[in-house]
């Protein structure tokens, strides 16, 4: 299992950690998925040939979004990716994510990291 | 009427005293009831209370609400419970829209109204569904209060089965202690005071009939009862000034009546009847017959039973005195008188012989001789003399009473019946044969004569005696008759008459439109005084909410002209303080309105006589600009020094200005989870809060549930969430500590949103040295300044130090930072 998947994996159980609360489960699975979405993300950008680590993200899915196929829907994992930071930022006492569109960015992220994967696997 | 209205009310009657006497007292029991006005012009003794009893509705304690527990109610499923601290202070239940924190306020609401303000007056289709579609069992809402002053607690509850209309359930009350339901605030009072403003329409409650916002704002300060005071006092008067009239009507109708007769009866009435004021007791003596008007009445009652003798007895009087005298007349030949001195003067001759003896004459010196002969012969004459004396004595007595039954007899008229017959019109013979007749009894009164004239006159004197009578009888029939005519009249028109004068009716409706006019012109200053206490808190209000708003509320008023009919909430404001004020509501934004609204509501929930000690304000901040929502927070802030002040609210600059503004706060977070579930928890601040959290995570059982490897990635990022949290803080205190205004504050902090320009702004007070940020921090606060670069790369996963370091490093620097500023 990659890196990624682990995280992903770590991230969904956290949604049925109920030891954590409601609102701190929610927090704990974004900043996981985040993470994952962005292993992810340099181990493409790795097998693409690109030791992007030390980038910025923002500048790492640049480089993605113009070396990967067009096949491979970069911006979709932006816009989850944006998504989940929001979460994992603080916005001036802004509410916490509600659970369902919680839920929704981890089954995208989960979709994302596999497709990012399966990119990875063919551009290999 | 509201004790402090009553009590305004005295006030103004000490400061400034109706004119009129005994007016006071009127204004004072109109205040009270109807029943006590009319016992105050009923008794002049009578002094109305000037104050009334404390009247909180019952005198049920004020409550604190302690906790509240829902179940199956609109977006709350499973039973879901919050407690509150039942003492003064601000408690923010922060949720987003959604999360059932609505659900909450929504559900106290129905609780203590049996209805909800959302749905209240909106179509059927509205009303459906306000049970939740997760919860099968029954709906139950139930909350518990902590009574002011008593050791037991209330629990109300309401319950609906399946099926039940919204507006169906009752309250119940419980654990109530030895006061049972009284000491609970009645539900009149509840809803009176209304301790729910659910703000979503404030707005838009300004924008009904004038009418409406006036009965909502002033309804609590019972300025009704001023109308109410005034109706009874006209009420009172158009009874009273009806009677009058009545009264009135009836006197003329009476002096219609008694009109055309010249009984002095009716003349003495009508007399009283046209006096000023009327002679009721002349009136009164004439019905009893007491009255001077009644003599001529005796007299003509006398005249119509007068006693004539019939001519026989006359004439037989008459003869038998003639006949006596003619005897009399005879008898007088030998004079009485001189018989009795002959008779004397033998006596005291014959005295003188017994003495002397026999010889010659003692008085006559003459030859006469005294001797036992002479004295025989002078006894026999002396014994005729006497005898001679008696009968003579006899005849004149005898004369003597003839003549006065003949006397008695013809003096069946006398003046008083020439006087009558004068008045009566009699034939002029008559009166004259009368006249004529007195005339002739005034002078020498001799038997004889009266017998002669008597004689004469008794035809004459017989006849005027009847056509007296007869004359005075027809009279009095006719008078006897119009009176019985009027009579009855007057006896009824009487009693009425002297039980208004009695109560004094007329001086009665002249206090009472006294009073009615004071009241009136008192009221509009009333009005403004029992308003001042909402409308300075109003103008207070809307001044600590409105900063940077160039509108200004300048004026709040209550103005009602016409009684009820034409009332409405003056609200006066001006622009830039410039000179002239505006209606407000056509000047202010949206946002400005529902502060005005807050401003209007808000100071009605707070009065002294409202029994809630809680206020809750559910979505308090609508359409405000930043700024406002600085104000709201201060507001609620000053509220919450003295009553327990529950906000909910989605929008998170609230908590982030109550925050910032150091506001003491408890802060509830509403999550919604799948299915209905609510849940709420007790937060901090948000740096506590995540530090709090980042704590959480190391406790023994999360470890073991979570792991470590879990826990490497998760703890940095919650530690860089309250590390973050706190440098927004610190960097908007840096900026207004450096003299920037709110307003270019808000620009600045919205451009630097990054953690590194907010650390920036912090230490330098710009946004642009972040390269220099991570080097300073460890510069200027050693060891935990360190926890900055920690945190910004273990949220990436990458932090291999130890996590309770990196936690107490952040708690540290958080700290610091909060010195700092």
């Amino acid at each position: 299992m990659t890196a990624a998947s682990r995280l992903l994996r770590h991230a969904r159980e956290c949604l049925d950690l109920e030891v954590l609360g409601g609102e701190l489960r929610l927090r704990a699975c974004a900043l996981l998925a985040r993470q994952g979405l962005e292993s992810a993300v340099a181990a493409s950008l790795r097998e693409l040939g690109v030791e992007g680590c030390k980038l910025a993200f923002r500048t790492q899915l640049a480089c993605l979004r113009h070396l990967a196929p067009p096949t491979l829907r970069v911006r979709r994992v932006s816009y989850t990716w944006v998504a989940l930071s929001h979460v994992t930022h603080y916005h001036g006492y802004e509410m916490p994510p509600t659970a369902e569109a919680m839920e929704n960015w981890l089954t995208e992220a989960e979709v994302l990291v596999a497709m990012l994967q399966g990119a990875g696997h063919a551009a290999a | 009427m509201n004790p402090s209205l009553l009590e305004l009310v005295a006030k103004k009657l000490t400061a400034t005293p109706p004119d009129v006497q005994g007016v006071r007292r009127l204004v004072l029991a109109s205040c009270h009831s109807a029943g006590v006005l009319q016992r105050a012009l009923e008794e002049s003794e009578f002094e109305p209370p000037t104050a009334a009893s404390r009247q909180k509705g019952s005198d049920a304690p004020d409550v604190w609400l302690s906790s509240l527990v829902i179940k199956g109610f609109r977006g709350i499923g499973a039973p879901m419970k919050v407690d509150f601290e039942p003492t003064p202070g601000l408690t923010l239940v922060l949720g987003r829209n959604g999360s059932g924190k609505s659900s909450v306020a929504e559900g106290l609401e129905t609780l203590l109204h049996g209805d909800c303000s959302r749905l209240k007056d909106k179509p059927a289709e509205w009303k459906k569904g306000w049970a939740n579609v997760h919860w099968d069992g029954a709906v139950e809402i139930e909350a518990e209060f902590r009574l002011e002053g008593q050791s037991e607690c209330a629990v109300a509850t309401r319950r609906w089965e399946s099926g039940d209309e919204i507006d169906s359930a009752d309250l119940e009350l419980r654990s109530l202690g030895s006061r049972g339901e009284s000491a609970f605030p009645s539900r009149d009072l509840l809803d009176k005071y209304r301790p729910i403003l659910s703000c979503g329409q404030l707005g838009r409650r300004l924008e009904r009939r004038p009418a409406d916002l006036y009965d909502e704002l002033a309804g609590v300060l019972g300025l009704h009862e001023l109308v109410d005071a005034q109706n009874a006092l006209r009420t009172e008067r158009v009874e009273r000034k009806r009677r009058c009239e009545q009264l009135e009507d009836g006197r003329g109708a009476l002096l219609e009546t008694l009109s055309g007769s010249e009984d002095a009866r009716v003349v003495t009435c009508r007399e009283a009847l046209l006096q000023q004021p009327w002679d009721l007791d002349a009136i009164g003596a004439v019905l009893e017959g007491r009255s001077d008007s009644t003599d001529e009445l005796n007299r003509l009652r006398l005249g119509a039973e007068l006693e004539i003798p019939s001519t026989q007895a006359l004439d037989q009087a008459r003869i038998e005195l003639q006949t006596a005298l003619v005897r009399q007349k005879a008898a007088d030949a030998s004079d009485a008188g001189e018989q009795r001195k002959l008779a004397k003067a033998l006596r005291e001759a014959l005295a003188l012989y017994e003495h002397m003896g026999e010889g010659p004459c003692s008085i006559c010196e003459s030859d006469g001789v005294w001797d036992e002969a002479w004295r025989s012969r002078a006894e026999a004459r002396m014994r005729d003399a006497d005898a001679a004396a008696a009968e003579a004595h006899k005849l004149a007595e005898e004369v003597r009473t003839l003549a006065t039954t003949v006397g008695e007899l013809s003096s069946f008229l006398g003046s008083e019946e020439l006087a009558l017959a004068q008045h009566l019109d009699v034939d002029p013979e008559h009166i004259q044969a009368i006249a004529a007749w007195l005339a002739t009894q005034k002078q020498d009164g001799s038997p004889s004569r009266l017998a002669a004239e008597l004689k004469d006159a008794a035809p004459s004197l017989l006849r005027a005696g009847a056509a007296v009578r007869a004359a005075a009888v027809k009279e009095l029939n006719q008078r006897e008759e119009g009176w019985r005519r009027v009579v009855d009249a007057v006896r009824q028109w009487l009693p009425r008459a002297r039980a208004a004068v009695t109560a004094d009716e007329a001086g009665a409706v002249e206090r009472l439109v006294e009073a009615e006019d004071w009241l009136k012109t008192a009221s509009s200053e009333l009005r403004a005084d029992r308003f001042a206490p909402i409308a300075q808190e109003a103008l207070k209000l809307f001044q600590e909410m409105r900063e940077n708003s160039n509108v200004s509320l300048r004026e709040v008023s209550l103005a009602a002209t016409g009684g009820r009919t034409r009332r409405r909430v003056q609200m006066r404001a001006d622009v830039d303080g410039e000179g002239g004020t505006y209606p407000a509501l056509s000047i202010m934004s949206q946002g400005e309105l529902n502060v005005l609204a807050l401003s209007l509501f808000l100071p009605r929930m707070m009065l002294a006589e409202a029994p809630c000690r809680f206020v809750v304000l559910d979505d308090p901040i609508q359409s405000m600009d930043p700024h406002k929502v600085d104000g709201l927070a201060r507001v609620l802030g000053r509220i919450a020094e003295r009553r327990q002040v529950i906000v909910f609210t989605h929008d998170p600059r609230l908590q982030e200005a109550i925050d910032r503004l150091g506001i003491a706060a408890t802060y509830l977070q509403v999550t919604r989870l799948p299915s209905s579930a609510v849940e709420v928890r007790r937060t901090s601040s948000p740096v506590e809060k995540y530090l709090e959290e980042a704590n959480r995570m190391l406790e023994p059982e999360v470890v073991r549930d979570v792991g470590d490897e879990k826990l490497r990635r998760i703890v940095p990022g919650i530690c860089r969430l309250a590390l973050e949290a706190a440098l927004q803080r610190s960097a908007r205190r840096r900026l207004h500590a450096d003299g920037k205004p709110s307003e270019e504050a808000d620009r600045i902090l919205a451009k630097a949103k990054a953690a590194i320009a907010l650390a920036s702004l912090t230490l330098f007070a710009r946004a642009d040295r972040g390269s220099e940020v991570a080097a300073e921090f460890v510069e200027r606060y050693g060891d935990c300044g360190r926890a900055y670069e920690d945190v910004n790369g273990g949220a990436h996963g990458n932090y291999d130090g130890a996590l309770k370091q990196l936690v107490r490093n952040t708690r540290n620097l958080t700290r610091r930072l909060e010195e700092k500023s």
